[in-house]
């Protein structure tokens, strides 16, 4: 294991482009250095792999749902307000 | 095994996510030329989903209801007087999100607060792996699911408001970057700077979440 800490120079400045790193959203030059980073940097590597399971907990979490009766409801007194 | 209970599975793809997008973009489209059944297309294809974006914005079912009502009379009144025929989408994200922004000055939100960089990157504590996900669980995985969702929820409550619309937008709404830039009215660094600094924060708050019997 790499013994080095995320306070350090070029990891921390990296650190703060890795949500762009995981939505593929960052120029090519930046993108290579950071894969050849985490090919040398347990830490980095482990930390980007974090971050994607994180964004994709976003499809665990439960749509609360409006009973369809209370929608109708509300619905109609939209289209109320509209008219009036 | 439930396959739709599969992150990986139910993150859509870009194929879905374009035929979802068109239908959506028609519905805006039928409302703004005033179809007849426009009304009752746009409350069985928005509905909802206004109603849960409002629910985790407000973390109050009668909030959330005054957030669909909201939108739904402010698209109508506004939507026939749009001329930029592209984006609607957008615009109706922007509609919802001022809708629970204006909420929020009335009810008892999450205070608007800054994340810093430094408190959410893991140091040396033992949190760089973050959470385990359930189909790495075996065979509490139903049990796992549910307590990590559960959590997920709560950190979600405990993110800043400015932080937690972007998170929604782009990672449960599935807008892209431009679009969630165009939808609050921020530049694109910006939704980029809080969208990284959200998911570290929830990345945080679940980090030590393992499956029973497992210790981080
Ligand atoms: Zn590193």
């Amino acid at each position: 294991m790499s013994e080095h800490q995320h306070g350090s120079g070029r990891c921390l400045e990296l650190a703060e482009r890795l949500s762009e790193f995981v939505d593929g959203e960052l120029p090519e030059p930046l993108r290579i250095e950071i894969e050849q980073h985490n090919d040398e940097c347990t830490k980095c590597k482990k930390f980007v792999e974090s971050l994607r399971r994180v964004r994709d907990l976003a499809h665990l979490l439960p749509r609360p749902e409006l009973a369809q009766e209370r929608l109708r409801r509300i619905s109609e007194a939209a289209r109320r307000r509209l008219e009036s | 095994m439930d396959e739709s209970r599969n992150p990986q599975s139910l993150a859509m793809s870009a194929e879905r996510r374009i035929a979802r997008r068109q239908e959506d973009e028609a519905v805006l489209r039928a409302v703004r030329d005033g179809e007849p059944r426009a009304f009752d297309r746009f409350v069985e294809r928005f509905g909802q989903r206004i109603y849960s974006f409002g629910m985790r914005m407000c973390n109050q079912q009668e909030d959330a209801e005054d957030v669909f009502q909201d939108t739904l009379i402010a698209v109508y009144r506004k939507l026939s007087t749009l001329r930029d025929a592209g984006a609607l989408t957008t615009w109706l994200y922007r509609i919802v999100s001022n809708a629970c922004m204006s909420r929020r000055r009335r009810s008892k939100f999450a205070p608007a607060r800054e994340l810093s960089l430094e408190e959410l990157l893991p140091g040396s504590e033992p949190l760089e792996e973050g959470p385990v996900m359930p189909e790495e669980a075996g065979p509490v995985h139903e049990v796992y699911r549910r307590e990590l969702s559960e959590k997920l929820e709560a950190a979600l409550r405990d993110l800043p408001p400015d932080y937690r619309v972007v998170w929604m937008m782009r990672d449960v709404e599935e807008l892209s970057t431009q679009e969630t830039a165009e939808a609050l009215q921020i530049s694109v660094p910006n939704v980029k700077m809080r969208l990284h600094r959200a998911r570290l924060a929830l990345r945080k708050s679940l980090a030590h979440l393992r499956p029973q019997g497992e210790h981080a």
